[in-house]
């Protein structure tokens, strides 16, 4: 992975588990929705997915 | 000669996917809340409060409501009954009401909302049980969230009341709203940057 996987995981997984409670106490969200369950792995992949396609500072080679 | 990234484009790509989750949680998430009510009845359960506001609004809150909104703040007296209040036989029961607010948050449940007798002949309540109640900051207000009581005799439930509570007040009227959203936004760009390419060759 061209990004940072460990960071995409666990940022990832706080994301989704923060944005299921806001969403949640902002009454968007039924507590039970399966999506409590499912955001905070939506979360994850999406940290990991970011760390694979790595979209930022492709063109940095370091050389600098 | 080297190609330049279309950085702009990328980055709206990026944070629009990123977003997604939570435009697809919203949207998805447009089902009402769930139907509950007494749940578990095996004695005959009936049970009655009236909570009082300090705005000097009245809520009655049975076995049968679905739903109910209350003051932060206010009082409350409370009234129940198994098997239509009949019956003699001495008996131990317990029971308890609260507030089931989902992880990490903790539960609300004051020691003032249970009840217990090691050595009951009484099947209805004799005089009702009263009490004040301040519901902490924690408690989220604008929305439905679950209340739960259970009622116990010998040990065995018998009676199980799920309805839906709602604290008036609005999403930022509570300080574990605003921090949760604090927080979601903290850790959407920390995923987010979790996209910037490691240096090569250092």
């Amino acid at each position: 992975m061209r990004g940072h996987p460990v960071l995409g995981f666990f940022a990832g997984l706080l994301f989704g588990i923060f944005l299921a409670i806001t969403l949640v106490l902002a009454g968007v969200l039924p507590l039970n929705s399966v999506l409590v369950t499912a955001l905070p792995v939506l979360g994850i992949v999406y940290g990991l997915l970011m760390a694979g396609w790595a979209p930022f500072g492709r063109n940095r080679s370091g050389a600098g | 000669m080297s190609r330049r990234q279309p950085s702009a484009r990328v980055t709206a790509s990026v944070l629009a996917a990123g977003w997604l989750v939570a435009t697809g949680a919203g949207v998805l998430a447009l089902a009402g809340p769930a139907h509950a009510d007494l749940t578990t009845d095996e004695a005959d359960c009936q049970g009655a409060v009236v909570v009082t506001g300090d705005d000097g609004t009245d809520t009655t809150i049975t076995q049968d409501t679905d739903q109910a909104t209350v003051d932060p703040a206010g009082s409350y007296s409370g009234v129940g009954s198994i098997y239509g209040g009949q019956g003699t036989e001495a008996r131990a029961y317990e029971g308890s009401v609260k507030i089931d607010l989902p992880a990490p948050l903790p539960d609300y449940g004051p020691d003032s909302w249970t009840w217990s007798n090691d050595d009951s002949t009484t099947y209805a309540t004799s005089s009702p049980k009263t009490g004040d109640y301040d519901l902490p900051d924690f408690v989220p207000r604008g929305f439905y969230v679950p209340l739960v009581g259970t009622h116990a005799e010998k040990g065995e439930t018998v009676c199980v009341y799920e309805g839906e509570i709602k604290v008036d007040g609005s999403f930022t009227d509570s300080p574990i709203s605003l921090g949760a959203a604090a927080a979601t936004v903290l850790f959407g760009i920390l995923a987010t940057t979790a996209g910037i390419a490691r240096r090569k060759g250092v």
